[in-house]
């Protein structure tokens, strides 16, 4: 949520288209006083905001290492012996040009739109992926045979810390930009970030005023 | 082979606590994550949530009080960041206790409760790349005599255990709702060997 709001608040273009798509869905009467996912998942630049946020920013910053099994693997084409520690780190991942398309390391909601965002949601690593979890929603178009008979056996494979994240995040970053005004304090800085097992970020200040309700 | 399959989890995950009794992510046998998956997936489900939307408006409500409140200082000044680190542990504390911790209140870290989560995140990271030196720091039997270094004492987990007493105590009527708790306990009832009574304090204090 915080680099979100630090990303859009950087970019008066983005922000101001936002707020616009915003206050159109809250004048059609598509758009609660308190947002509601179905509502929120009806806001295509906001969503393209949000995946941007979580491309650039994922929270977890750490390898999560897994075991090679024992006969070994081959990995993007290379031969790792069993036993040896692999991890995808989502920071390296979410960089790819090659999936994500020219200036990866910008905030650029646009790719979401323009580009082939079903290829670019394959690589999303932000709640991990397989079986051990975060993530739910691309697994049948990401997985394999047998990945998916890995899934089925875990019922209904839902999401742990990754339903609450959106449902939150959806809920809540709509209601911030339509009903505040808000400025950088310090537009020039990016924001300070560092990662421990999460990547705990501080440094959002921002002036901050009420918007006037739409009607 | 299929990416992921046949991966199993590396001695990385032995550092998070607790130890004794490992939560749905730290659990390294195949078998034992599938089955705490399993009885506790009812209560993570995007349905479970949508139910416990509500509590979160209660917690944006909060968090719009405060926010009004900087707009009308003359500064109109506001750390942002905080004001949405503290909103998202109330509503942590809402969704698995029905219990709001307090931050968004205050408007403080308390008793740098946060802060603790991060520092211990800190260590485990870092020391999670190379497990065997764990038992040189933390699981020294001298280091609960260090100062800072016993997690038992932390706001959050007192919190936990003063909640999982209380509704064993006076039973599931404590509460109107279904929050992470009361599900996780009611997994419990159906099947306690499979998904034991300690399993349910390791995933919802692990939830935080």
């Amino acid at each position: 949520m915080q680099s979100f709001c630090h990303h859009v608040l950087r970019e008066p273009a983005i922000h101001a288209r936002l707020k616009e798509e915003l206050d159109h869905a809250t004048s059609s009467g598509n758009l609660s006083s308190f947002p509601q996912w179905n509502e929120t998942q009806a806001l295509p630049y906001f969503q393209a905001c949000l995946k941007e946020a979580m491309r650039l920013r994922p929270a977890v910053g750490l390898n999560i290492t897994r075991l090679v099994p024992p006969q070994g693997a081959e990995i993007g084409g290379r031969r790792f012996p069993g036993g040896t520690r692999v991890a995808v780190n989502a920071w390296v991942l979410h960089r790819n040009e090659e999936v994500f398309g020219a200036e990866p390391k910008a905030f650029k909601p646009e790719r979401w739109l323009d580009g082939d965002a079903k290829n670019m949601e394959r690589y999303m690593f932000q709640f991990g992926g397989g079986s051990h979890l975060c993530k739910s929603v691309n697994l049948n178009n990401r997985c394999s045979m047998e990945r998916e008979e890995l899934c089925a056996d875990i019922i209904g494979v839902t999401g742990i810390g990754k339903n609450l994240a959106l449902l939150e995040m959806n809920k809540t970053l709509p209601l911030l930009f339509r009903d505040y005004e808000m400025e950088l304090l310090m537009p020039q800085e990016d924001l300070k970030y560092r990662s421990t097992f999460f990547v705990v970020q501080h440094g959002l200040e921002v002036r901050i005023s009420k918007r006037n309700k739409v009607v | 082979m299929a990416a992921g399959k046949g991966f199993h989890k590396t001695d990385f995950y032995s550092v998070f606590p607790p130890a004794d009794n490992p939560d749905i992510f730290t659990e390294t046998n195949e078998h034992a994550h599938g089955l705490k998956k399993r009885y506790s997936s009812n209560a993570y489900s995007m349905a479970s949530m949508h139910n416990l939307s509500g509590y979160i408006e209660d917690t944006q409500k909060l968090l719009m009080s405060k926010l009004d409140l900087k707009c009308q200082t003359s500064e109109q000044n506001c750390d942002l960041g905080d004001l949405l680190h503290f909103f998202a542990f109330d509503v942590l504390g809402e969704i698995a206790f029905s219990r709001k911790f307090g931050f968004l209140e205050s408007g403080y870290d308390i008793e740098g409760a946060i802060k603790t989560i991060d520092d211990v995140q800190w260590y485990d990271g870092i020391i999670g790349q190379i497990p065997e030196w764990d038992f040189l720091f933390r699981r020294n039997p001298l280091t609960k005599f260090l100062p800072g270094m016993d997690p038992s004492k932390s706001l959050i987990t007192r919190m936990a255990l003063e909640e999982l007493g209380k509704r064993k105590k006076y039973g599931e009527k404590v509460i109107d709702r279904k929050d992470l708790l009361s599900q996780l306990m009611a997994a419990n009832e159906k099947a306690p060997e499979n998904f034991k009574e300690g399993d349910v304090f390791a995933i919802a204090h692990g939830a935080m």
